[in-house]
């Protein structure tokens, strides 16, 4: 099995999930790994997939054509050369159909909730985030979404987020049923130790571990509330192919952001 | 003969237009397209406690007003620098609990637009529902939809006084061409106009209407939305203007490491804000023509190229 870096299995885990054809929409600003997991989907399995750049509007397809660089933010205008096939605008992007999105937080909840709002009590928060940005709407319209972060501690995997952002459960929960919305829900949560996903009483539990990291650590930094039925005989996720990380390094990231 | 009026003004006299406690409505999204240098006058012509709107997220155009204390209420999905990080004054000042936000997601903040630009008082949206925003703004209202009873989110009109806008290039009517994203531009410059307020757009070049290549097939912006123009070259900067240079990341870092003492802050403001005679001394002190060369041309050919 080939050396791969956190970052870059987040990226091929979110890949996997893409199915040819989709519209797919990997947010706004720090969004390195959802950019590069949508253009390696296009490379390998999903090349009719399209997918859009928020509020600055790039409709991008990278088959077939020269490998731009992986931006550190989806709004760069380099993103000009990154396969960009029309350029339309914000109200155009918000009225558009997309099958699947991708959330970051500051922390997630049992539910897949999300936030970006901050910790602590409102208003006089104990760290400020950034704010909402997208993820209520596209939590609520697209059809499903996938949550990543990058740090797996009892920081950001907590019971119960301070403030929703992003509202989670799965389709069948009562609780996304009363809101009766459109979306599907949070379909995985990725981070740089493992893959969670809805156990039967539909909360997110562990479902794999990311090569290099055992049952025992995984115990040790997660919650108690995320640990689910299997924790002590968790599945590996599966390892990077060839193919996967060959594309990924040649074509996806060239320039290694990934790697960093 | 009829003799038509041009909108060519400058940046003072457009900001003059500007009063205390007005709200102020800002162009482009991130690090892209911000009217950075009508942001810098406001703060030398010491405006105070405006309601800053950036539709549909703000970073370093938000950050400097709440910085140099010209606003005490934000309007904005997100404010953070992307992959540079979060936003050090909007994020000190919103945890000592001394700035308000009008909590919300880009949708959110696109609804209120479209109602402002219809005349509705309100539109409507699912998104929210199920999350804390109708908890943390009174102007998100969860209502049952009187067709099927569902639950929907009503969102107030935004009301704005004046907009701000960076775009590439105008003519001297105020007809407008943005070559790269659009962002909200239009639809902002819509929502304050039609609601009676004034609609400004800084220009990196003003072009002549009969300039070969200008074709009025590319004006993303007519005039009857735009109440002057005023020729800025670099006036985005450091934020990117879409197709003529990019982000200054350097400035960014420069920035957010003075934002990490109040001495530096001020020193700051003095170099950058209160410092500079004008556009052209203050791209001095960002580095000059060296520096500016470095954002555009070949500058982004070199970064889209992997390898380099």
């Amino acid at each position: 099995m080939a050396a791969f870096y956190p970052r870059e299995l987040m990226a091929i885990v979110l890949a996997r999930e893409i199915q040819d054809g989709e519209i797919c929409s990997p947010g706004g600003a720090a969004s390195e790994i959802p950019l590069a997991s949508v253009r390696l989907a296009q490379l390998t399995h999903a090349p009719n997939a399209v997918y859009l750049t928020s509020a600055s509007g790039f409709v991008c397809n990278l088959v077939g054509k020269q490998p731009p660089p992986l931006t550190g933010s989806t709004t760069d205008w380099v993103a000009v050369y990154g396969g960009t096939e029309a350029l339309i605008d914000w109200p155009f992007v918000m009225s558009t159909r997309r099958d699947l999105f991708f959330a970051g937080g500051l922390q997630v909840d049992v539910f897949g909730n999300v936030n970006l709002i901050g910790v602590g009590q409102y208003p006089r928060l104990k760290m400020r985030g950034p704010g909402t940005a997208g993820i209520a709407q596209a939590s609520a319209l697209s059809d499903r979404f996938y949550i990543y972060i990058q740090e797996h501690s009892p920081r950001t995997l907590v019971e119960r987020v301070d403030h929703i952002s992003a509202v989670g459960r799965c389709a069948s929960d009562p609780e996304r049923r009363r809101w009766a919305l459109p979306g599907g829900g949070p379909r995985l949560l990725v981070t740089p130790k493992a893959t969670l996903g809805f156990g039967d009483n539909g909360t997110l539990e562990l479902k794999t571990r990311h090569p290099g990291t055992s049952c025992d650590e995984l115990m040790e930094i997660t919650p108690q509330a995320f640990w689910g039925p299997h924790i002590r005989d968790l599945p590996e996720t599966p390892a990077p192919t060839e193919e996967e990380l060959h594309v990924l390094r040649t074509q996806v990231d060239p320039n290694g952001v990934l790697r960093r | 003969m009829a003799h038509r009026k041009d909108r060519v003004m400058t940046l003072p006299e457009a900001v003059a237009s500007v009063t205390d406690g007005s709200t102020v409505v800002l162009g482009g999204c991130f690090n892209h397209n911000k009217p950075m240098a009508v942001v810098r006058e406001l703060v030398r012509q010491g405006r105070k406690n405006l309601t800053v709107v950036a539709p549909p997220t703000g970073s370093m155009d938000v950050d400097l007003l709440v910085g140099a204390g010209a606003t005490d209420h934000v309007v904005s999905a997100y404010v953070g620098f992307e992959h540079l990080g979060l936003a050090p004054h909007f994020r000190a000042r919103c945890q000592a609990g001394d700035l308000k936000v009008w909590e919300c997601d880009e949708l959110h903040l696109m609804v209120a637009l479209e109602a402002a630009a219809r005349c509705s008082p309100c539109g409507l949206t699912r998104a929210g529902l199920g999350t804390d925003l109708p908890r943390l703004n009174p102007e998100l209202r969860v209502i049952a939809d009187p067709f099927t009873g569902e639950p929907v989110i009503a969102v107030r009109a935004l009301r704005a006084d004046v907009a701000f806008l960076h775009v590439q290039e105008a003519d001297p009517f105020g007809n407008a061409r943005h070559l790269g994203s659009v962002f909200g531009d239009v639809l902002i410059a819509q929502a304050v106009k039609r609601q009676g307020g004034k609609v400004f757009v800084t220009v990196d070049r003003l072009v002549h209407p009969g300039t070969p290549g200008w074709d009025p097939r590319q004006v993303t912006l007519p005039h009857m939305l735009v109440d002057g123009v005023i020729e800025v070259p670099f006036g985005a900067h450091p934020t990117s203007s879409h197709s003529l240079y990019l982000s200054d990341e350097e400035h960014f870092r420069r920035y957010l490491a003075a934002a990490r003492s109040p001495e530096g802050w001020q020193a700051y403001l003095e170099e950058f804000v209160h410092g500079p005679a004008d556009q052209a001394d203050y791209l001095e002190r960002c580095g000059g023509v060296r520096r500016m060369m470095a954002l555009g041309g070949a500058a982004e050919w070199r970064r889209s190229t992997p390898g380099n």
